[in-house]
């Protein structure tokens, strides 16, 4: 699978360039400085996901991160605005719910569901 | 959202966020690859919405320009000083969709003011409301917070702390 990029834009001011930390909520990680490798889910969890945060804050400015996708039946990306899975936060990814890109806002009131969704139609994973 | 450089999704979200942790998500059985992470943080931006000219330019060059930038390192952007090709409109709307915050100088009828603090209440967007002591405000902005300031000598040290620690508490939720 090839390697794609996801720049997004956001809303922080924050210390760039000193290295990134990282705590895995969901799901089996590594991670060795700014790389993070997402191993699959937990054992039995009947979580099918990974979450890993870092300690990054962002108000404004813009994220890059290289995506390698192993397998079709896997998406990525980054999630933006985090506070907890309850409430309000932006996903940027890549081969999610059958598209190649999209941005989706999850808005914990809903119950999780998509009520900002992009893409563009191309139909064919990254 | 760019892709190998290539912008392939922009949106505007319909209310600011109000947390700013980031992370990564990954969904399946199979492995995933994220390298080179990069954060690049900017300052939160500052939109200044108030009428060009006299007595106002003297408010924003003698105090909100000196607060703002160089005391809180914000970025500052009124619209008169945002050069470019494009269709003022569309100008206004991207950079009031890209700031943190707006200050709206409403002590002048002005239509384009209150446009911009329209369109900013409509984006959910944090709101600072400055007037000259006296002035009546139209009915439907009564119920929000104003600082009215005196225009005069006196009232310049007084405005620059009152603005200050309303900035200062909108950047410390947001």
């Amino acid at each position: 699978m090839p390697t794609d990029t996801i720049d997004s834009t956001a809303l922080s001011p924050s210390v760039n360039g000193r290295p990134i930390r990282w705590a895995a909520a969901t799901g089996l990680w590594s991670f060795e400085e700014d790389q993070a490798h997402y191993l699959g889910p937990a054992g039995d969890s009947p979580q099918r996901y990974g979450l890993a945060l870092t300690d990054r804050d962002l108000r404004d400015g813009s994220v890059q991160v290289g995506i390698k996708l192993s397998s079709p039946d896997v998406s990525a990306g980054v999630i933006l605005g985090f506070q907890s899975e309850r409430s309000r936060y932006i996903v940027a990814q890549l081969g999610a719910y059958e598209r190649a890109y999209t941005v989706t806002e999850f808005v914990p009131r809903l119950a999780g569901h998509r009520v900002g969704w992009f893409s563009n139609e191309l139909g064919s994973r990254p | 959202m760019t892709v190998d450089g290539v912008r392939v999704i922009e949106s505007v979200l319909a209310q600011p966020l109000s947390g700013h942790q980031l992370g990564l998500l990954a969904f399946g059985p199979a492995k995933v690859d994220f390298s080179k992470l990069r954060v690049q943080s900017a300052s939160p931006r500052v939109f200044v919405a108030m009428q060009f000219g006299a007595p106002f330019d003297t408010l924003y060059q003698e105090v909100i320009r000196p607060l703002v930038k160089d005391q809180l390192r914000l970025s500052l952007i009124r619209m008169d000083e945002v050069a470019g090709p494009g269709i003022i409109f569309e100008d206004m709307k991207q950079q009031l969709a890209e700031a943190q915050i707006v200050i709206a100088e409403i002590t002048a009828p002005n239509q384009n003011v209150f446009y911009e603090l329209g369109y900013a209440h409509a984006l959910n967007k944090p709101t600072i409301l400055l007037a000259q002591r006296g002035k009546e405000l139209p009915f439907d902005i009564r119920s929000y917070r104003v600082i009215f300031y005196d225009d005069s000598i006196g009232g310049k040290p007084a405005l620059e702390r009152s603005l200050r620690k309303h900035l200062e508490a909108i950047l410390g939720e947001t």
